[in-house]
């Protein structure tokens, strides 16, 4: 994993890891947050898997503390990134509703 | 029009006859996960025997050639069928890696939603990174050598 010619297998491997668990958690997304789930999750893991490894805390406490805080931004993050799909979707149509209703050929 | 649907049909036979050759390798490394087929273990019936034994030495000689050719030798085999993993040390980790991951599946157990309270996606994806995680209890200290590793090497690369 040290040299840089394993580097992309790590990252499949990773990746491979990220999808496991979004398909034992039952995940049955099919749209782009298949992509940016498993995309999370891979950063989440592999921060706190670095985190746990200065972790010397009673039974890894700290580094559960540190998984559920980087899944809470996740959330936040997520719940935004949604919303800003939303406004674009919405925007972006009623832009081309407008140009429409003024005779352009869209 | 003939044009357009001759066309579509060399693209189709293009298309089969690639997919037909491609068949075989795409099966092994199967890109998805599937309830009707089985997926074909990771490694050899001669690579898990070294690589598991190599394994049980990595808390005490770390992911080295030391602790490979150990494994080597505890399986029944020459120090030199080390060979047979030209990666060396990181077929070693690789082992860990992919071992770990495919035991999440029989590790981590969720009751069914029958009975009582359903336990939702996020809650479900916390515990299983959890026990993920978990599993590097054992290695932990080895794992902080190679982290640490890939920290250097990606500094001096970046460089």
């Amino acid at each position: 994993m040290a040299q840089p010619t394993y580097i992309p297998p790590s990252l499949h491997e990773l990746a491979a890891l990220a999808d496991e668990i979004w398909f034992l958690a039952g995940d049955q997304s099919v749209d782009t947050s298949w992509y940016t789930k498993r995309a999370t999750l891979s950063t989440i893991y592999s921060a706190t898997e670095v985190f746990m490894t200065q972790d010397t805390s009673k039974n890894f406490a700290e580094t559960e503390q540190f998984l559920d805080n980087r899944l809470q931004d996740l959330q936040t993050v997520g719940g935004f990134m949604g919303k800003l799909g939303e406004w674009v979707n919405y925007t972006g149509h009623s832009t081309i509703n407008v140009l429409r209703s003024k005779g352009v050929r869209i | 029009m003939h044009a357009t649907t001759r066309l579509s049909s060399t693209i189709i036979g293009t298309l089969r006859a690639s997919t037909a050759r491609a068949t075989p390798s795409f099966r092994q490394r199967c890109a998805y996960h599937s309830y009707d087929y089985a997926q074909p273990p990771p490694f050899s019936a001669a690579e898990t025997k070294i690589l598991s034994s190599a394994y049980a030495h990595v808390p005490d000689h770390g992911f080295t050639i030391d602790a490979l050719k150990l494994g080597a030798r505890d399986s029944g085999y020459l120090d030199a069928s080390t060979n047979l993993f030209p990666r060396g040390v990181f077929d070693l980790i690789n082992y860990h890696l992919v071992t770990q991951r495919l035991a999440l599946k029989d590790s981590v157990q969720f009751p069914d939603a029958n009975d009582g309270k359903r336990i939702g996606v996020g809650s479900k994806v916390r515990s299983l990174t959890l026990t993920r995680l978990r599993a590097n209890e054992p290695i932990l200290h080895r794992w902080q050598e190679v982290c640490i590793s890939v920290k250097c090497n990606v500094k001096m690369f970046a460089n």
